[in-house]
């Protein structure tokens, strides 16, 4: 029984200071750290920067070749802080919000031009991003230098689909937005399989991302035009 | 039979810690991962002999898997399913064994996915891989807490 009523007093002292956030919090961090620590922190880090330089680069020949004049884009840069964490929907959670005049509906941008997903949520700090893995994230889209047309399903593995089968889509073509909410030419990612679809009627295309999610920690939101004040 | 001992209580708050543990590792994979913390909730429910305990583990829980600035409906889902697994052991089944265990966690799995995505999501592929994940967790984990027990009692 006196182990029972230590055991007990135990459990509700560490509840009460996890619920008080700071030590899950600091745990959290030293977990993190720890994780970040045994899977080699600076190769990824150096690596996702790389990721970064590189899909910048990418996405300027891919705006370069789509639109005639250099789109002028607001950045607002933030930090992520938290992942979704379970396997039903795929949203991360960034140090911007309504101070810093993010809305719903803003881009957010994984380098200058390399979209990743879409705010959805607003607090006065903080965000709610929702990305293209997420199974209820979709955008129209065009595909490679010929243009062609498609709707971007995210998921686990995001995919273009809707494409006409006489069209020319083939490896490594460059899939970047075209909806009006976003600025136009944002790459999204490149085609790594292409495919016919379920009903034999369309084609898929499987894009693969510039970064790896999990490793994201910095973040640029755009205001969606529809928001911008003009 | 059922049969809850005192030497549960040791054997269920090792069980938190490592979990919490698996929890922080599995949160850093991409794809498709098994859901640690609603194991958890589910296997402790077959170690917590006393309601009132089961539901400080359950605050404990679902302060620690807090990753959002907002307040989410997965908190509440989370504790849901702990409540029907807690449920569950002691009104239906009465007993602790590996059947039982995958059935709680097939309840509380679809509970969850339910809440908080409705009822088509159940009915999908990565609901059955996850599943298969949670089951293979929730074995490791209750084989776990015997054997805990066992060295407590």
């Amino acid at each position: 029984m006196r182990r029972l009523i230590v055991a007990l007093i135990i459990v509700c002292g560490v509840a009460a200071l996890v619920a008080y956030g700071e030590v899950g919090q600091r745990l959290g961090f030293v977990m993190r750290d720890l994780t970040r620590l045994a899977s080699l922190s600076a190769l990824v880090d150096e690596n996702t920067a790389l990721k970064k330089e590189n899909a910048t680069l990418r996405a300027q020949l891919v705006a370069g070749a789509q639109t005639q004049s250099e789109q002028r884009i607001a950045l607002t840069a933030a930090k992520v802080f938290s992942l979704y964490p379970f396997n039903i929907k795929s949203t991360l959670y960034i140090t911007a919000g309504a101070a810093q005049n993010v809305e719903i509906g803003d881009g957010v941008l994984f380098s200058p031009r390399v979209f990743m997903g879409k705010v959805v949520r607003v607090s006065r700090t903080t965000s709610e991003v929702i990305t293209v893995f997420d199974p209820s994230f979709s955008l129209p889209v065009r595909v490679g230098a010929e243009e062609v047309d498609g709707l971007l399903e995210g998921g686990l593995s995001p995919r273009v689909t809707l494409i006409d089968k006489n069209k020319p889509v083939k490896t490594n073509d460059a899939v970047y937005t075209t909806h009006p909410s976003l600025a136009y030419g944002l790459l999204v990612g490149t085609v790594s399989l292409v495919h016919d679809d379920a009903s034999g009627a369309f084609i898929e295309a499987e894009v693969a991302v510039p970064y790896v999610l999990a490793d994201v920690r910095d973040v640029l939101v755009t205001p969606s035009p529809a928001n911008a004040a003009f | 039979m059922l049969h809850f001992k005192l030497t549960s209580f040791p054997a269920a708050l090792l069980l938190f810690l490592i979990s919490v543990a698996l929890w922080c590792f599995f949160w850093q994979l991409q794809g498709l991962k098994p859901n640690v913390l609603l194991v958890l909730v589910v296997v402790l429910a077959f170690f917590v002999p006393v309601p009132v305990i089961y539901a400080l583990f359950l605050v404990l829980v679902v302060a620690w898997v807090r990753y959002s600035p907002f307040l989410e409906i997965e908190y509440g889902a989370l504790a849901l399913a702990g409540v029907v697994s807690f449920v569950i052991i002691r009104l239906i089944f009465f007993r602790r064994t590996v059947p039982v265990l995958l059935i709680c966690i097939l309840a509380g799995q679809t509970l969850f996915w339910i809440t908080v995505l409705g009822v088509s999501a159940a009915a999908s592929i990565p609901f059955v891989v996850e599943f298969l994940y949670n089951s293979a967790v929730g074995i490791a984990l209750f084989s776990l807490g015997i054997w805990l027990e066992k060295k407590f009692s």
